[in-house]
């Protein structure tokens, strides 16, 4: 069965049971923002939440995660205002932005089970590539949305 | 849908020059200037405006509401060009930022990228210096050559932008003066307003006013001091869209009816000899790949494991022997003198001698090759990322055997671009493919494709020469440098005029290393352009990616040899060049070179001019547990003006982070014609773990003229790092990659 919840929508995706996830997001649901970059869970491009746990989805497939809730970027939150978004902005991370869907994914469930990292934290925890190499705003800022989330 | 405007130069039919038909156009001088000389200097009808949109010439639109439009014809690839013509825009019109927006230019004579004319800075890709210096700008204009590469986009629009933009104010100034009765001098823009004294007309309200016929006011530009944007940190417009999920990118195009499609590519300088499929699977064959659809790219991927395909190659495949002939050719007596002063076999005094080499690299832009086509009635449309519309037009064009403007591209934000995407291959076999099965394609590469298919950065093997006097004066640098012919390779496939049948020794191939800062009294520069399959591409900063490395590592061994400190022997050869030498003391005071690293860390400098602007850097770094670290990296950089400098900022670090990448683990082999690295497990990126713990980034103060930002901070990074790592360890690794050197 394929059958699972897509940012609070129960879905049932009509395709083969062993489509990963990223493609069935990308193509059946039309939800763009989870990039494909490697299809081998090696960049970190396609992280999504998976009950709360940031997951590479080009590894998943959706025969396997029945019943479970998936959140991509685009049911992060509305307007944009996860804490790890308003920092993104702030601090003005992407460039390209290819790679930041993923990332801003593996930052938000990094918070969520470590609200206070340290920088060492964050380097052992995001290991997402990403070419246009925002790494150092990258940990800047999830150091600020850790702040935010502590209401700062 | 792009409309031909009445008064724009004809289009050539299937305007894909021939090289016969391009040598006689830019050699017959007298023709062409009489040709070019009834063009009109300006096309107003090159952009379409929306209901209630009123067009002030072809690079400023207001709606209704006062939002200010700017076309934007350079691709948008993470660099922030989108916002820094806007803000160029902005700060003349006096406009508010909050109301700026931008749109992709058409692909129009207006938005060729005529500053390549000038090719001021040097800076530029060599064959596009070749081309802009040939053919000047109004052959640019007449090509519609429309190019995002070489740094150039902010000092080759800069001037037009603002002049546009000057235009656009005094127009808005003079209609709103007229409603008001008085004196266009009486009024002014301010904030997205144009006042007089209590009175504020908003530029919505102002634009309806103006009247098209009338010929506009002479615009004055406003002074540097006068513009309230100029040089200032301005949220950039396109992220909001990129921390959402929501930025349009290559493979996020969607289509009704549109299947997916996957390809496999044979080796390098290979061609398709067989391919087959089972029943049922819709198989698309090229001259060097195979393709099959599917209704997601994963059924149209299992769909391609079945296809079986065969590939023959002419010639030597490429292989480890590439890497043997170019040390023979840096050792050997061949190639040609492309610079030279002095008499370099005169110098007498201390000879050393190194050999440094580099591999071939890949792009691994985080987006994957892609594009997305429909053909429809004889005409095709393609969306996707592209460096260059021009080289899309003409290619897609040509392969579906259409007249250029039969096809219209679309150009998507690109997921990293840095060379790769100035080629339309992905676009031409998504048309063919699209073409081939009568539905709309979208066509992604996988990441093996992505690699194994690259245009690749060269490789390089050069002999350094030099000899320095009794008092640590350099007198004497010769080079001789091994390194395929990069500029013909590229043109072979994408501007055919400009290419030649046989590799001829050139200084554009050896960027950096024709000339260098350093004064010198005897100089020679050799370039063998060593024969090999593989196509070759421009990867950030272009040939100053190696040369880089290979001047600024000599200067530490010369610096090394004359028991100098490696800042004061480079400051001692900068003495005529006060910018040059100010940029690296800005890098060495904020990396703190005077002072001792942490144990087992040393620090490493180096200074490098590429695309029109100057930068240094200060590596911080060390060995430790059979590891590199880098702890700090400080980048300085002068680039004339920094008009939008937080943009300049993020381009420092992302160029810094690129080149340490590069320095510390890439690397592309080649076996029986294929590339042996095929996704990240093998091709190794720099990732956070591993960046600096440190990134500091300075803009030196400075009156030049404005020079490149996305690439110049590059070529710094792998010297300072190898020169760091010598000092803290003792030993000199000339062979980059560097991990594999230091570890344990």
């Amino acid at each position: 069965m394929t059958r699972f919840t897509v940012n609070g929508n129960p879905t049932q995706y009509q395709l083969a049971a062993d489509t990963p996830l990223l493609w069935a997001l990308r193509e059946a649901s039309n939800l763009t923002g989870t990039k494909f970059g490697c299809g081998a869970g090696l960049c970190g491009a396609c992280t999504v939440h998976v009950d709360g746990v940031a997951q590479r989805s080009c590894q998943i497939s959706i025969g396997s995660i029945e019943g479970t809730y998936v959140t991509t970027i685009e049911g992060l939150a509305d307007d944009r205002d996860h804490p790890v978004q308003v920092a993104w902005l702030e601090k003005q991370v992407p460039q390209c932005g290819f790679c930041q869907s993923g990332m801003i994914m593996a930052a938000a469930a990094l918070l969520k089970t470590n609200p206070n990292p340290s920088r060492a934290d964050i380097r052992a925890a995001i290991s997402n590539i990403c070419r246009c190499g925002t790494y150092p705003r990258v940990e800047t800022a999830i150091l600020r949305a850790a702040e935010l989330m502590r209401g700062g | 849908m792009l409309k031909t405007p009445p008064d724009a130069p004809p289009r050539k039919s299937r305007f894909v020059p021939s090289r016969r038909g391009f040598l006689i156009g830019a050699g017959a001088t007298l023709g062409l200037v009489v040709g070019y000389a009834l063009w009109p200097r300006s096309w107003p009808n090159a952009w379409e405006a929306g209901e209630g949109e009123t067009l002030l010439g072809p690079w400023v639109k207001i709606g209704p509401d006062g939002r200010v439009t700017v076309p934007v014809p350079q691709a948008e690839m993470g660099q922030g060009v989108m916002s820094g013509f806007a803000q160029i825009v902005a700060d003349e019109l006096g406009a508010n930022w909050q109301m700026m927006a931008v749109e992709p230019a058409p692909w129009h004579p207006a938005y060729a990228n005529v500053g390549i004319a000038g090719a001021m800075t040097g800076g530029l890709p060599g064959v596009v210096r070749g081309l802009g210096k040939r053919l000047g700008e109004e052959a640019i204009r007449r090509l519609n050559l429309h190019l995002t590469g070489g740094s150039n986009s902010i000092s080759s629009y800069h001037d037009q932008l603002r002049a546009a933009a000057a235009e656009a104010r005094a127009r808005l100034e003079a209609a709103a003066a007229e409603e008001w009765s008085v004196a266009a001098s009486e009024v002014h823009s301010e904030n997205g307003f144009i006042v007089y004294k209590a009175n504020r007309m908003p530029f919505g309200a102002a634009a309806k006013l103006v009247d098209p016929d009338k010929e506009p006011p002479a615009p004055v530009l406003r002074a540097v001091a006068t513009r309230p944007l100029d040089g200032k940190p301005l949220p950039r417009l396109d992220l909001p869209l990129k921390v959402d999920g929501s930025a349009r990118f290559g493979a996020d195009v969607r289509l009704p009816g549109m299947v997916y499609a996957a390809i496999r590519h044979g080796p390098v300088g290979g061609s398709l000899a067989a391919a087959s499929a089972p029943k049922g699977v819709a198989l698309v064959k090229g001259p060097n790949w195979v393709a099959a659809t599917g209704l997601t790219t994963w059924e149209a991927r299992r769909a391609l494991d079945s296809v079986e395909a065969s590939f023959s190659v002419s010639g030597r495949k490429a292989g480890s022997w590439i890497a043997e002939e170019l040390a023979k050719a840096a050792a050997g007596d061949g190639g040609k003198e492309v610079a030279s002063h002095g008499d370099v076999a005169a110098a007498d005094g201390t000879v050393i001698v190194a050999d440094y080499g580099l591999p071939y690299l890949a792009h691994v832009c985080m987006e994957p090759m892609t594009a997305t086509a429909r053909i429809v009635g004889g005409r095709a449309e393609v969306w996707g990322p592209i460096q260059s519309l021009t080289l899309a037009h003409w290619q897609v064009a040509e392969a579906l055997g259409l007249e250029a403007d039969a096809v219209v591209i679309h150009p998507t934000f690109l997921g990293g671009g840095f060379g790769r995407k100035a080629e339309p291959d992905a676009m031409v076999e998504a048309a063919l493919i699209a073409k081939a099965v009568g539905k709309p394609v979208q066509l992604i590469w996988s990441r093996e494709e992505d690699i194994g298919t690259d245009r690749f950065r060269p490789p390089v093997q050069a002999k350094l020469r030099g000899v320095l006097t009794a008092d640590r004066k350099l007198i004497g640098w010769d080079s001789r440098i091994a390194v395929p012919a990069l500029g013909n390779s590229f043109a072979q496939r994408n501007l055919p005029m400009m290419a030649s049948d046989e590799d001829k020794p050139n200084a554009g191939d050896i960027e950096g290393l024709a000339e260098i800062p350093y004064a010198v009294e005897a100089f020679r520069a050799i370039h063998v352009p060593v024969g090999q399959p593989a196509p070759l591409g421009y990867w950030r900063s272009v040939g100053h990616s190696f040369s880089g490395f290979i001047v600024e590592s000599f200067m530490d061994e010369l610096a090394a040899a004359a028991g100098a400190d490696p800042l004061a022997f480079r400051l001692a050869h900068l003495t005529d060049k006060p910018r040059h030498a100010a940029v690296l003391k800005a890098a060495a005071d904020h990396g703190k070179w005077g002072e001792a690293a942490p144990k087992g860390f040393a620090r490493g400098i180096a200074l490098h001019e590429s695309f029109g602007s100057i930068a240094a850097m200060v590596v911080t770094a060390g060995v430790v547990g059979g590891r590199v670290q880098i702890l700090e990296v400080v980048s300085a950089l002068d680039c004339g003006r920094a008009i939008a400098p937080d943009s300049v900022r993020q381009q420092l670090e992302g160029a810094a982070i690129m080149g340490l990448s590069a320095a510390l683990g890439e690397e592309v082999t080649f076996a029986e014609g294929e590339a042996e690295q095929r996704n990240f497990h093998m091709y190794e990126v720099l990732k956070l773990a591993d960046s600096p713990h440190r990134l500091a980034t300075v803009i030196v103060p400075s009156d030049g003229p404005l020079g490149g930002v996305g690439e110049p901070g590059l070529p710094c990074a792998a010297p300072a790092l190898a020169n760091a790592l010598a000092a803290a360890t003792g030993k000199r690794v000339r062979q980059l990659p560097l991990a594999k050197a230091y570890t344990a």
